[in-house]
């Protein structure tokens, strides 16, 4: 059955960038993943570095406000139907020195 | 015409020979029909065992190595005629995985957690606590349902409901049509895209439109299903969303809550806004001062509009600002629909009683004692939130002596010195993900996303305890979002009766024809049985639900009741609805999109190779603020139900139960099964799926009688495949006590 992944946006006080965790991810093919953005200081809007994949997300997740709901991106699906582990590589539309990987097992 | 007129006229006859409410419905006659036959129940055998002897024997586990017991979810008990319960929704709750695969991934639940609030204290009544699990040999943290609530008839239920779900934990969890992100519906884009996708269009919600799509799962309120209660303000009222907060705790709203709770006891459910403790209305829609002095002028309800995400920033542009959709029905007498964090849910559980004409002295129909349950209610993320877990029985009981649960226990105590006991099975199917928002390729279906197992109290295929012979209740939920179930025995040797359907005990008649009969168990049924343990010890299992084991030792020799003498009394308000007092007819029609024959998604089926059906009532979606059937309180109606699809859709409807009049499934008979005499109640039947036959469909369908009495209001009827519900397989219902015309005719 598919499962749904989250991928958490945080920043180490004081770092000029913030950091995708887990990355990477390793997932099904068919599982779904969404981004928590748990930065207070930035909003953040990952995307795929691939040409040949969808947009993601509309809108970057906005910033945590401490106090207030934990803002999250819409899930992502991710198919993978060759033999091989797909690697997707993904960066920050806003910030693109944040970079994070999703690895998609084949469709057994 | 408005739509809800043009309903009427193409869906409902009256009969103007049957009075008007106002002057009917006093006491059924005792004519009797010529019923059905009925079968004989086995002989019994009379003997008795020592409590004591039992208990010895109790303690013995016959559970094999390696297997789970069941657990008993502990219970939530009224006392002094009151059920008082906090009641909180929250997250993180997850199970290792259900399925092998690639990670050590969790899911990440919502769940119920609640406790007495009458004494909080008392660690029996709290529930779940990762000590009860570990300690059933269960992983912490797995996911249970709900705690069981039990009150009895004529209670009042006082339940402080708090949200307290962490939304950064779960995906679509923020409503992202309030968030100006989407049209509204949550969205799920798929990478890479298939090469034949078109290209305007996303994965999910691919043709789904707003409100009749997944969206919003964080809001939730709560359904008490089965309850014959008001459907409004702090009823079993579903159209309210309850926003979740970190920022309301119990301390908050204690003092306040228990304010309403003694108005609720005293003069009934709250009617209007105004009814509600002020500090409560000032906490939702200000001026409200938090204990570290933040001040909050137009409530929380303000707050959340001023620091909601939106798009790219934070708080929610005009139009889309709640306080002042609140603000507007209050001022127009209404119940507000938007509540943050916090809600009182209060009401009674009404006790029939009569006269000594028979004449009903109080509600025309009172609350059915018996076996029901409660779970989230929320249109958009119904099935998530009960895929998640958010469910929990709810017995309501007749302690008396003739009662359902106080003659069960007599009749064993009584004559065979056996002490009933009661095991409760809430049947799950528990996931995180919707799976009209995945992909698998399976046999060719791209969509298929395998069967989703049945979990009991939280486990897959828990072991049951009996000792030799033992007769035990066994209270049956089915809280699964979409799965069907079947009773069904590994041996013959075990032996049951049913006692009551839905929460609505059998007649005598019924109970003896009940013998080990085929029951399917759709979506939201509840079914109590009598279940006995074969005389040869063993490994036993009911099927694809729970192992039973059964002990070594002295057999039991106990036997069912046999006579209407040792069986509860059927109430009077549940005696037959007779064809004569039926007023109006319906006719309502579970359908999909004009041209489909199948459900079955196949990629070449070009040109929407992806869409999945889009279900319907009487050829359209739920949509807000349109009231599809338009009901005359204390009225007498029949429905006829058609499925004009090829799948099962279990019909439910709120506040009233029904009795089942006709059922006709094209696919095992070519006539209907008609029912002419005690017929039996439910409060949800699967509409038999249609025949194809060419490219046409036989429509299957069933036929209900029912009574809209006591209670005015709005509410709802849907399928209880969850899904189906969230997109748009529901109508909105109103009961009025009078029929306004807007229209003068001069």
């Amino acid at each position: 059955m598919p499962e749904t992944v989250p991928v958490d946006i945080s920043r180490t006080p004081g770092a000029p960038l913030a950091e995708f965790d887990p990355s990477p991810l390793t997932i099904a093919s068919g599982d779904l993943v969404f981004w928590v953005n748990d930065d207070e200081e930035d909003s953040h809007k990952p995307q795929s570095i691939d040409p040949q994949s969808n947009t993601w997300m509309d809108f970057p997740i906005p910033r945590r406000i401490p106090g207030e709901p934990v803002a999250s991106s819409n899930t992502v699906v991710f198919l993978n139907t060759t033999a091989a582990v797909r690697v997707v590589q993904y960066a920050c539309e806003l910030h693109p020195g944040e970079t994070g990987t999703i690895m998609v097992e084949p469709q057994t | 015409m408005s739509k809800t007129e043009d309903a009427e006229v193409q869906s409902v006859v009256i009969d103007e020979s049957v009075p008007a409410p106002d002057t009917q419905l006093s006491k059924p006659t005792r004519r009797e029909f010529l019923g059905q036959s009925l079968a004989a129940t086995s002989a019994i055998a009379l003997a008795g065992m020592l409590p004591t002897e039992f208990l010895r024997a109790a303690a013995q586990s016959c559970v094999p190595a390696g297997g789970k017991k069941l657990i008993e979810i502990k219970q939530i008990k009224s006392s002094g005629k009151k059920l008082q319960a906090v009641l909180k929704l929250r997250g993180e709750r997850g199970l290792e995985r259900i399925v092998s695969g690639p990670t050590d991934k969790r899911l990440l639940l919502r769940f119920f957690e609640g406790y007495n609030a009458a004494n909080p204290a008392d660690a029996s009544q709290q529930w779940p606590s990762n000590k009860d699990l570990v300690g059933n040999d269960v992983p912490a943290n797995a996911p249970v349902p709900g705690p069981t609530f039990r009150a009895n008839v004529g209670d009042t239920i006082q339940i402080t409901f708090l949200n307290q779900v962490k939304v950064g934990h779960f995906s679509n969890s923020l409503d992202k049509g309030e968030r100006g992100e989407t049209p509204g519906c949550d969205e799920t884009p798929l990478d890479p895209k298939p090469p034949n996708f078109p290209p305007d269009k996303k994965w999910y919600p691919y043709e789904d439109t707003f409100p009749n799509c997944f969206h919003g799962s964080s809001t939730t309120n709560i359904h008490y299903h089965g309850t014959h209660v008001t459907p409004s303000t702090t009823g079993d009222n579903v159209l309210i969303f309850i926003r979740p907060s970190e920022k309301v705790v119990e301390n908050d709203v204690e003092a306040l809550f228990r304010e309403l709770f003694q108005h609720c006891d005293t003069h009934g459910e709250p009617k209007k806004w105004e009814d509600l403790p002020e500090g409560f209305r000032n906490l939702q829609m200000g001026p409200y001062r938090d204990s570290a002095g933040k001040s909050y002028p137009k409530g929380l309800i303000g707050d959340y509009d001023d620091n909601a995400p939106y798009q790219d920033g934070r708080g929610l542009p005009e139009g889309k600002r709640l306080w002042p959709i609140n603000k507007a029905a209050i001022d127009q007498g209404l119940w507000p629909q938007y509540f943050i964090g916090a809600y009182p849910y209060c009401y009674k559980l009404p006790e029939y009683k009569e006269d000594a004409q028979g004449n009903p002295t109080g509600v025309r129909m009172g609350q059915a004692p018996g076996t029901h349950w409660y779970h989230a209610h929320k249109h958009g993320s119904t099935a998530i939130n009960v895929f998640n877990g958010l469910v929990g029985a709810f017995i309501i009981a007749d302690d008396t002596a003739e009662g359902y649960d106080g003659k069960l226990r007599s009749f064993y105590r009584n004559k065979f010195g056996h002490e009933l006991k009661e095991t409760v099975l809430v049947v799950q199917q528990i996931t995180d993900t919707i799976n009209l928002m995945s992909i698998r390729l399976v046999g060719g279906n791209p969509r298929s996303p395998g069967a989703i197992p049945f979990f009991v109290n939280g486990q897959s295929m828990p072991w049951v305890e009996m000792r030799p012979g033992e007769v035990q209740l066994w209270r049956m939920v089915n809280a699964a979002p979409q799965g069907f179930t079947e009773i069904g025995f590994s041996s013959p040797d075990f032996t049951y009766r049913q006692t009551a359907q839905d929460g609505v005990q059998f007649k005598f008649a019924n109970f003896q024809k009940s013998v080990n009969p085929k029951i399917t168990i759709a979506p939201s049924n509840r079914v109590d049985l009598l279940v006995k343990a074969p005389t040869t010890p063993g490994n036993y299992e009911m099927e694809g639900l729970v192992n039973i084991c059964v002990k070594s030792g002295t057999p039991l020799t106990l036997g069912f009741p046999e006579t209407e003498a040792e069986f509860p009394k059927f109430p009077d308000f549940l005696k037959d609805i007779r064809a004569d007092k039926v007023r109006i007819w319906r006719k309502i029609e579970y359908g999909w999109e004009e041209g489909r024959t199948r459900n079955r998604r196949n990629p070449a089926n070009a040109p929407r190779p992806y869409a999945p059906p889009q279900f319907t009532i009487d050829d359209r979606q739920f949509e807000d603020g349109v009231v599809d059937q338009l009901m005359l309180l204390n009225d007498t109606e029949e429905w006829t139900i058609y499925n004009k699809t090829t799948l099962a859709h279990p019909f439910h409807i709120h506040v009233n139960p029904f009795q089942l009049v006709e059922v006709f499934a094209p696919a095992d008979s070519a006539t209907p099964v008609k029912f002419e005499k005690d017929m039996i109640w439910h409060d949800a039947f699967a509409i038999p799926a249609g025949k194809l036959d060419g490219d046409k469909i036989i429509p299957g369908h069933f036929k209900m009688r029912t009574r809209f009495v006591d209670f005015t209001g709005m509410y709802v009827q849907h399928c209880h495949i969850l899904a189906h519900e969230d997109r748009g397989m529901m109508q909105l219902l109103e009961v009025r006590d009078k029929v306004r015309t807007p229209f003068k005719h001069h």
